[in-house]
């Protein structure tokens, strides 16, 4: 019998590892997976940590995939693609903080690579790290690439970021979002934010969340969003600069993983 | 009235389904938000005027409106319903997302807007108008028990 080489079963692992994060199974299937993955130990140990450390994140244990992470890092150094999936994943897992550190930990792997740019911008952005992510735009204007769509809408943000609104501010309200979603089995495909005028002269920042569910259980689900968050009084939504949706809509899943 | 809020909702639903272009579904989600502010609109003419009511303001503006419900001054009205400012909160955060979604619709053609989030923004209007039926069962109850207690003193 032939064996799948191991790039294949790297790959055809991941896909699942990566759908865990995002909605754990149980401990029986996880098990079942950490199997599944054993034979690349040997002959692709990068991957087999990469992939231990995912399961990791899906079992909660933090701490632990952190050191799988690097374990991957030291046999593989400097592989923008492992950076990239190791921040996706963080991102997947809610460790909104340690997206940010990481990313600037990383900078100098991912600069040197358009996609990986545009990846690390729409992961920023839909931690609400919002300063952060404009770290990435002139490396991306020197290549002449485009910023992922889903945040164009922030060229407006500048003046009311510096006046009315920090970074901080605005990725504590979308962290609690997340949690909130994720508390209810609905973790979000995707977010978007855009600058919406207010009407008023002002200007205001939507952040809306794209969850796989009816209409009708992202109403309710949004509906008790808001009296969770009117009663946190977080600053940014005190101060009116943030608005915040749920909208139920069917996944894309392999953009899970695109890079 | 010629056109209830009712109406502009309907009117929303009916541009927002599988077939509908783009500029239909900005409609919808324009209408959908103008339906949830005429139906808030007697109730909140009833709250004392807001911090953002201006001296000589005729009207009330979209702003005045999301402060009334912020500011929930509802104690001359049913004294049980200040007791809802969770509730209330929840209603401006609807208003104020929906204006969003509307302003979004009107004024950002580069944005595109989904088919997805016009559906949203229905179930958004149709979660306000509950929120509004609760409210107007609460003074009505309100006003039946004081006229009840006036009875009996």
């Amino acid at each position: 019998m032939t064996q799948a080489a191991p790039q294949t079963v790297f790959n055809d692992r991941l896909s699942d590892v990566v759908d865990a994060i995002y909605d754990p199974p149980g401990e029986f299937a996880l098990r079942g997976l950490r199997r599944d993955i054993e034979s690349l130990k040997r002959v692709d140990s990068s991957g087999y940590y990469e992939l231990s450390a995912h399961l990791m994140l899906a079992a909660g244990k933090l701490d632990d995939a952190d050191e799988e992470y690097s374990r991957a890092f030291r046999i593989a150094p400097g592989q923008v693609d492992v950076v990239v999936r190791y921040l996706t994943a963080l991102s997947a897992s809610n460790q909104s903080q340690k997206l940010r550190d990481r990313f600037n930990q990383y900078w100098e792997t991912i600069r040197m690579d358009p996609a990986a740019l545009r990846h690390c911008r729409g992961l920023l952005g839909g931690h609400g790290w919002i300063e952060t992510q404009k770290r990435v735009d002139p490396e991306l204007a020197k290549m002449k690439v485009a910023p992922a769509c889903q945040h164009e809408g922030l060229e407006g943000f500048d003046s009311m970021l510096a006046n009315q609104v920090s970074e901080e501010e605005v990725a504590a309200v979308v962290t609690y979002c997340r949690e909130f979603l994720y508390a209810r089995r609905l973790a979000p495909h995707c977010i978007h934010s855009h600058v919406v005028p207010d009407g008023f002269g002002d200007s205001r920042l939507m952040y809306t969340y794209f969850v796989e569910t009816t209409t009708e259980h992202a109403g309710q689900v949004e509906w008790d969003l808001f009296e969770a968050l009117a009663e946190k009084e977080f600053s940014a939504d005190s101060k009116g600069v943030l608005v915040t949706a749920v909208v139920a809509s069917r996944e894309d899943k392999s953009a899970r993983i695109s890079n | 009235m010629p056109v209830s809020p009712t109406d502009l909702r309907d009117l929303a639903k009916s541009l927002s389904n599988s077939e509908s272009c783009e500029t239909e579904l900005r409609a919808a989600m324009s209408r959908a938000y103008y339906a949830i502010f005429h139906a808030l609109l007697p109730f909140v003419s009833k709250l004392p005027p807001s911090s953002a009511h201006r001296e000589h303001q005729l009207h009330i503006t979209h702003e005045d409106l999301a402060r009334r419900i912020s500011e929930w001054r509802v104690e001359s009205i049913s004294p049980t319903l200040a007791k809802k400012r969770p509730f209330a909160a929840a209603v401006v955060k609807a208003v104020d997302t929906s204006r969003a979604f509307r302003e979004r619709a009107d004024y950002r053609l580069h944005v595109h807007v989904t088919l997805d989030e016009a559906l949203q923004q229905i179930d958004r209007v149709d979660r306000v108008f509950r929120a509004l039926e609760m409210i107007e069962a609460e003074i009505t109850s309100s006003a039946a028990n004081c006229a009840e207690e006036r009875q009996a003193g």
